[in-house]
């Protein structure tokens, strides 16, 4: 039995913001039911998966592109590593490069593990420890990270917080790891980066099952609503709500006070990255702006008159800009108070007025935020009715006319976009350029603090993008959460043979090179290729940002569904764990391979028979960090975009031959180098696109499988580069694996390059042995 | 008038270290005095000077249609070329790539873009376009 003590603790606690954590236990502990045998490995600490993550490093060592030659972590540095050298600790580049991959890694963990553990803490609070875990008839293996990872299988909100506990110990023994005087190999810091990835894995799963089951959102629902996606679809008449961050919770208030008062019609709720996306699985009425990349771009454009805040990804100058506008502003998060007053203790009318006069504070109650934002929400926009924020279109061409043409703009713009080039051309009242640069650039700012002329070049953007491009109106499918267990057992056996030629991932953050329209470029080629393509975070609002002839959006084309030519959004950041929860999903329901406690050999299946790639386009954030790391130690590889090589670190093979066990045989043999590299950066759109059927390849691959998968490969090179691929002779290990439509082509190619059939395939391929 | 030795991209810039400007005479002697050297060609290449390049007698790799360029770094720290040129690749993309042979080869990098390039063992410094073109016809005359 169980209480909660808040309920018991007197309105004067309350009233003194004194909050007691935890619940009272009577009676012992049940000891947890044996649904499956223990594995080997269950509640793994740091070194005890050392041996598999040394089994991939072996195949993919770490390559570094060291992005600093010095190290200046302790006071005995600056040290230079440069050319060889050691720092006064005796670490040299190499481990330098490793350590600050798991330091990152750790951030990334713990903000997942934070960010989870806040959701589950604030469910219990509300529904209790007991409250079951249940993802509807079509989910029994409802949480296939932890039940590999920790042997655990869980079954209520309480249950979940053994499995947060894990995840806090490991980060904190691996965090200490970083320090000066602690780890002394490369590898092992590699090995525990891939934990620190794994952890993160895990508390993901944990935050959006708790989200899932306590906040009700979609089940694992193929058909999930579509909704509004972009700036267009925002009714600018009604005083608008923004929130920006990753935790719906006081998003979730907010609309429930609108709803219990009435006023869904009357007020306009939006939002900003991944709390956009999940109050959309909350509540289909609400509208997504965009991803992160256009963050400073709509709150210059001063639509909003409320910001809601809560945690990661967001500017960490939001409130010197939201007030800019005349809007007011509310931190809802422990880890961003932006220096604001505590008025939590306060009664919400009172918040309100306190919020009236200095414009934005700090509220770590949500449940009051819901009545104060809406109704602050109806005051502020009488109050700025005719408040303008941007210039006019003539304040643009009179601003640009200032530019004294010294073209710093483009080089400090993390991009090299053109911005001098508009300004120019603005200069003259034409706006071609600037409508160009609004739809590429992720308004940053970075050309505006270097600009001379101090020009507001971010607004001035805006400005010529709002005025020109009417468009702006999309949709989206909202987040389903995870994959069916009936859909897994559809598509597990064309998966592992090859048939479906491949799982295409696209997640993650908004640092493209080019622009968001690229990711929805990779989406089509791949959804009309009859790939499962599968999205979540600002990726998937990416996709949905661009419209065919006919001006429909991919989600509107394409159903959600998992399954060859389906476009699956599982929803925000945190919902990437039902990418990998799908493969290791694969093994266990499709292959019987037990989970309990078994990670690598579930790795070693999805490493050498799941033929999915993630690819993260826009990777930025060292969440996007820890969530490659994680999905590698998974076997599972990952493209990344030309920005990501400042991470440092990839993990390639030499592109040669790999060694495997085949265990029907107990022959250990040499195989095709498939999947060729784990992590790796494309530089172009283009190099991605031909990079993923070759990663989507596995040794495992039927001939018809992998005839398949080289037809793709072959289509897409010769349609990007108008070429065969270059190493195409390495793939082919039969002639069965030719496809018969391009069989001539295929073999004058091999000829040319000496290619000469393999003798043996493993019918089991594993690298463990 | 542009700035010389600044990196194109201020931010490239990595402390210590950082490439030596090159001239084109200096470039052309480098070459010529050189065993194997390679150019590493990318997709970002302006029209005129990839022209140009077309007629240079040197082996050639072209990114990424023929090879990624981080596989291309894995191959050149190996230490088959001692010289390893480079033109056309995306600027941040190619200063971070250019790292790893900083730190763990032996190959002799020299960037040929109009941008300073502080990675690289040896660099053109930031130029305008037809002075670029100039340097670049100067040294496929040359060799
Ligand atoms: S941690 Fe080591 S390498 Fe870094 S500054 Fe300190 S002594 Fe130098
Ligand atoms: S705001 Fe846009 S143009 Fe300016 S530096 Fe950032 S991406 Fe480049
Ligand atoms: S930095 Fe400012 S003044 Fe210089 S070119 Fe760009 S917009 Fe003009």
């Amino acid at each position: 039995m169980e209480g909660d003590i808040k309920s018991m603790s007197s309105p004067l606690l309350k009233l003194k913001n004194f909050k007691i954590k935890g619940t009272i236990k009577f009676g012992e502990e049940v000891e947890e039911e044996d649904w499956e045998p223990m594995g080997p490995t269950p509640m793994p600490k740091v070194p005890t998966l050392r041996k598999w993550d040394f089994r991939l490093l072996k195949r993919y060592p770490p390559f570094y592109m060291p992005i600093c030659d010095m190290c200046c972590l302790c006071t005995f540095g600056k040290c230079d590593l440069s050319r060889g050298k050691k720092g006064a600790c005796g670490l040299d580049i190499k481990k330098q490069q490793a350590r600050i991959v798991l330091i990152a890694c750790c951030i990334g963990a713990a903000c997942h593990t934070a960010h989870s553990r806040h959701l589950v803490h604030y469910l219990i609070e509300k529904l209790g420890k007991d409250y079951p875990i249940n993802l509807g008839n079509n989910i029994d293996v409802e949480a296939p990270i932890t039940r590999t990872v920790t042997g655990i299988k869980p079954k209520t909100l309480g249950d979940l917080e053994k499995v947060l506990d894990y995840c806090e110990e490991q980060i904190t023994h691996l965090l200490s790891a970083t320090h000066t005087g602690q780890e002394g190999d490369y590898l092992d810091f590699e090995s525990k980066a891939m934990h620190a990835g794994m952890i993160d894995d895990l508390a993901r799963e944990v935050g959006d099952i708790a989200q899932i089951v306590g906040l009700n959102m979609p089940k694992g629902d193929e058909d999930a609503p579509l909704v509004d996606l972009g700036l267009g679809t925002i009714d600018k008449n009604k005083p608008v709500i923004l929130c920006i961050g990753h935790n719906v919770v006081p998003g979730r208030y907010i609309i429930d006070y609108l709803e219990e008062n009435g006023l869904d019609d009357e007020i306009e709720v939006c939002g900003i990255c991944c709390t956009a996306l999940d109050i959309t699985r909350y509540n289909e009425g609400a509208k997504i702006v965009g991803p992160l990349s256009r963050q400073l771009m709509f709150v210059r454009s001063g639509v909003a008159d409320v910001v809601v805040v809560d945690e990661q990804c967001i500017r960490t100058d939001i409130l010197e800009e939201t007030l800019k506008t005349g809007a007011v502003l509310i931190a809802t998060n422990e880890k961003m108070c932006l220096g604001l007053e505590d008025i939590s203790h306060l009664s919400e009318d009172e918040m309100i007025n306190y919020i009236l006069r200095n414009r934005a504070a700090l509220i770590l109650d949500e449940e009051k935020v819901g009545k104060v934002a809406v109704e602050l929400a109806k005051i502020i926009s009488k109050e700025r009715k005719d408040k303008k924020c941007l210039p006019d279109l003539n304040e643009v061409v009179e601003l640009a006319k200032k530019c004294t043409e010294c073209g710093w703009c483009n080089r400090v713009c993390p991009n090299s976009f053109e911005v001098k080039e508009a300004m120019i051309e603005a200069k003259q009242g034409k706006f071609d350029k600037f409508v160009e640069l609004y739809k590429k650039c992720y308004s940053c700012g970075r050309c505006e603090c270097e600009c001379e002329r101090n020009l507001p070049i971010v607004s001035m953007t805006t400005k010529v993008g709002e005025y020109f491009i009417k468009d702006m109106k999309f949709k989206i499918r909202a987040g389903r959460g995870p994959i069916q267990d009936v859909e897994i057992r559809r598509v597990g056996a064309p998966i592992v043979f090859g048939d479906i030629p491949g799982v295409v991932a696209l997640v993650g953050c908004s640092n493209h090179p080019n622009g968001e329209e690229e990711v929805a470029k990779i989406a089509k080629e791949f959804l009309e290729r009859k790939y499962i393509v599968v999205a979540s975070g600002c990726a998937a609002m990416s996709i949905g940002m661009w419209k065919d002839e006919d001006g429909k959006t991919l989600y509107e084309k394409y159903g959600g569904s998992f399954e060859a030519g389906g476009l699956v959004n599982v929803g925000s950041c945190l919902s990437n764990c039902h990418i990998t929860g799908a493969a290791i999903k694969i093994a266990n329901i499709f292959a019987k391979v037990p989970l309990r406690g078994n990670f690598e050999q579930v790795a070693d299946y999805i490493l050498n028979r799941v033929g999915a790639v993630g690819i993260a386009w826009g990777a930025m954030s060292q969440k996007a960090a820890a969530i490659a790391t994680g999905v590698n130690r998974w076997g599972i590889p990952v493209i990344v975009g030309p920005h990501a090589a400042k991470y440092r670190r990839m993990y390639l093979s030499d592109g040669k031959d790999f060694e495997v066990l085949d265990k029907r045989t107990g022959e250990i043999m040499k195989i095709e180098p498939a999947p060729e590299h784990l992590i790796v950066t494309a530089e172009t759109v283009e190099e991605c696109i031909c990079m993923i059927p070759k990663l989507c390849m596995r040794p495992n691959d039927s001939p018809k499988g992998r005839a398949m998968k080289i037809y793709h490969y072959v289509s897409v090179y010769e349609k990007y580069f108008g070429m065969m691929p270059p190493d195409l002779e390495k793939f082919v290990r039969t002639e069965q694996d030719i496809p018969f439509m391009i069989k001539d082509k295929v073999m004058d190619y091999l000829k040319e390059k000496g290619w000469k059939p393999r003798e043996k395939i493993p019918k089991e391929p594993t690298i463990i042995y | 008038m542009i700035d010389r030795t600044t990196p194109y991209q201020p931010t490239a810039g990595t402390n210590l270290n950082h490439a030596d400007v090159v001239s084109p005479t200096i470039l052309i002697q480098m070459i010529k005095r050189s065993k194997n050297p390679i150019l590493i060609v990318g997709c970002k290449l302006d029209k005129d000077v990839e022209e140009i390049l077309s007629k240079l007698n040197m082996k050639k790799i072209h990114t990424p249609k023929e090879m990624n360029l981080l596989d291309i770094m894995k191959y050149l720290a190996k230490g088959e070329h001692d010289l390893a040129l480079f033109i056309g690749i995306t600027y941040y993309y190619l200063a971070q790539a250019l790292t790893h042979l900083k730190h763990f080869s032996s190959v002799i990098t020299v960037t040929i873009d109009p941008y300073y390039h502080p990675n690289a063992c040896y660099s053109l410094p930031n130029m305008e376009k037809n002075e670029h073109v100039e340097v670049i016809k100067k040294l496929v005359d040359a060799l």
